[in-house]
């Protein structure tokens, strides 16, 4: 049986949705995800809830020294984590525990044998590629301890480049404060897209949803609805399609 | 002393020999299978058995590149084709995946790990070197110092890019042609489309006006300014972009930076004028430093995508063989060539010198001009040239 993940913006959300685990980012090294924790805020909740504290920068030289003490004073809370960088991963392998560590790097797992290959380091979940066919999708989630996105959008373009930034400046204008969004000069559809101190995140101008196909993946570790960019009631409505 | 690597691109087996002939110390090519650049020629299995033995005959290396992100469909009689590599004596093979790594090591097949794989930290070189990889190829994102720390601890060789296109994004982590267009970029189907022409928007509409666009593509790297700071850092390996670029861009940036490592070494003059000259003759796109010196700037970014290098020659073909005797090459066009005009040859190791065509005949009959791209002529010429000389109109 499936755990339900669900990425939280406000710690209220952990009253309102049920759900088998919370995912939270944190002040530091979450690129992108429904919202950032502090450490107390995280720590207030690490004991009433499931957590994932989400790590999902990709960690720079300049950075690990910094990385590796944050998550040293992370792991002393009951929590888990979610990173996508390698060194990360590995950091969390050799200090902490393979079984407190989901390794998640989106684009890159999208083979059985790769998934082996990470299965064997004893990781408690490896995220799979949400850009395979739903056929490919369904044979990983048989796998043990599959992390698959269930629901939500998909970044597709995650860059260190501050684009919006340098575009602003070299241009000599300014874009209102907001979520903003980016048309492809022949397509009439919007990306959303992010930036901050880690860079720029474009995202799918679809969301994933494999809420129909949910008894085909049901062999899956983790489910995730990951609430980014989705509006209240849309995940109310989630979640309530899911109870169904 | 052991110097450091130059590792140059090589789409089909005659560019492998011109890149080594120019002064590659190795090249990287891709095979039919598992390589991440569809829309190169590619090497057929015999092409990689001759590609190797020429380079080794030289003393010199071939990389295979099968750093494709693997899907299920994708991963037939791999094993195999990982064997016969090695039965190839291939030098190495690049990879993105764990799983590779682990069929490489279980029948003793050295693997690189790719720049797909954004590695950024001395934790993640650490953690391949650890299951076997015997170099790393860093992410683009680095600056000099983080390079230099990383190669101070790393038990592993590391590899850095130092010329030609730059992934807007990190690498490995770009679906953008997939999305938009069905092209995966992790297996091999980029379609640049962070090079496309994109328009702002918020809740309210667009933000500026429609013939207004913003650009998030990336000028090509160029680092000759940075070689020996990047040799001082303690890289093994400088790597040259570019499997799908021509035998021009080759000869000249191979030239370029083989010269700007040697002149280092042997203790010469750094003559960045001249190499940057002679990298203006092959190179046709915007250049930067990318993230050496930090966090990119605006001139980092290519927002005006009109823009192109100001390109100091045309390429007007490239010599297959030459008859000492007679003086007559033979010459395959690239672009118009005109009896009686004086042009500039490029020859591995040598300066630039002119040259002035006497005679041409086209199968056997005398022509005054020729312009059929593809097609070989003889050329009767004043001086001596050498197989792989390439000729140029200097502007």
């Amino acid at each position: 049986m499936s755990e339900l993940l669900l990425t939280v913006k406000e710690l209220k959300d952990i009253e309102k949705y049920s759900a088998d685990g919370y995912v939270l980012g944190y002040e530091k090294y979450t690129f992108f995800g429904a919202s950032r924790f502090s450490y107390d805020e995280i720590a207030s909740i690490s004991n009433k809830a499931n957590v994932f504290v989400l790590l999902n920068a990709l960690i720079h030289e300049n950075n690990i020294e910094d990385f590796n003490s944050e998550i040293n004073k992370l792991a002393k809370l009951d929590v888990n984590f979610i990173v996508q960088d390698t060194g990360a991963l590995s950091l969390i392998l050799k200090q902490i525990s393979p079984k407190r560590v989901v390794f998640n790097p989106y684009t890159m797992i999208c083979n059985k044998n790769d998934f082996s290959a990470y299965q064997n380091e004893g990781i408690l979940g490896i995220g799979i590629s949400s850009q395979l066919f739903i056929e490919e999708t369904i044979e990983l989630s048989k796998l043990d301890n599959a992390l698959i996105l269930l629901y939500g959008y998909e970044p597709i373009y995650q860059s260190n480049r501050k684009v919006l930034s340098l575009y602003q400046e070299a241009k000599k204008v300014r874009f209102p404060n907001g979520q903003l969004y980016l048309r492809e000069d022949t397509r009439d559809v919007l990306y959303s897209i992010i930036e901050n101190e880690y860079g720029s995140v474009i995202f799918n101008c679809k969301k994933v949803n494999l809420i129909r196909r949910i008894k085909d993946i049901k062999e899956a570790k983790y489910l995730l609805i990951d609430t980014f960019l989705s509006s209240e009631d849309e995940i109310d409505n989630v979640i309530k399609e899911l109870n169904e | 002393m052991k110097r450091v690597e130059l590792l140059a691109p090589a789409g089909d087996l005659d560019r492998l020999k011109l890149a080594l002939i120019y002064g590659a110390d190795a090249v990287y090519i891709g095979g039919k299978t598992l390589s991440l650049r569809t829309f190169a020629s590619n090497f057929s299995l015999e092409d990689i058995k001759e590609g190797v033995e020429f380079a080794h005959s030289l003393n010199k290396k071939v990389y295979v590149a099968c750093n494709m992100v693997l899907h299920d469909e994708d991963d037939k009689e791999t094993l195999e084709y990982l064997k016969t590599l090695k039965e190839f004596d291939v030098d190495a093979i690049i990879i993105s995946s764990l799983y590779l790594l682990g069929l490489a090591k279980s029948i003793n097949l050295e693997a690189h790990m790719s720049t797909q794989l954004s590695i950024l930290n001395i934790e993640a070189v650490k953690f391949f070197a650890e299951r076997g990889s015997a170099r790393i190829v860093l992410g683009r994102e680095l600056s000099i110092p983080e390079i230099g720390q990383i190669c101070r601890q790393s038990p592993s060789e590391i590899e850095v890019f130092i010329h030609g296109g730059m992934c807007s994004s990190y690498s490995g982590k770009c679906m953008l042609s997939n999305v938009m267009c069905e092209r995966d970029p992790n297996r091999g189907g980029c379609a640049h489309s962070c090079r496309w022409k994109y328009h702002a928007y918020d809740e309210n509409g667009s933000l500026e006006d429609e013939d207004k666009y913003l650009s998030i593509s990336s000028k090509d790297l160029c680092t000759i300014k940075e070689i020996p700071a990047l040799i001082e850092s303690g890289v093994s390996s400088l790597k040259i972009e570019g499997r799908m670029k021509s035998h021009n861009y080759l000869a000249f940036i191979v030239s370029a930076y083989r010269k700007a490592i040697d002149d280092y070494y042997d203790g010469k003059k750094y003559d960045e004028e001249y190499y940057m000259s002679l990298i203006s003759y092959g190179e046709n796109r915007l250049t930067g430093h990318g993230f050496l010196h930090g966090n990119v700037t605006v001139n980092e970014m290519l927002f005006d995508l009109s823009n192109k290098f100001d390109h100091a020659g045309e390429f007007i073909g490239i010599v297959r063989s030459f008859d000492h005797y007679n003086k007559i090459a033979k010459l395959e066009v690239k672009n118009k060539i005109i009896k009686g005009d004086k042009y500039y040859v490029i020859s591995p190791n040598s300066e630039i010198k002119e040259v002035k065509v006497l005679e041409m005949k086209y199968k056997d009959n005398d022509v005054e001009q020729y312009t059929i791209a593809g097609d070989v002529i003889d050329i009767q010429v004043d001086i001596d040239l050498k197989e792989y000389d390439l000729i140029h109109i200097i502007r």
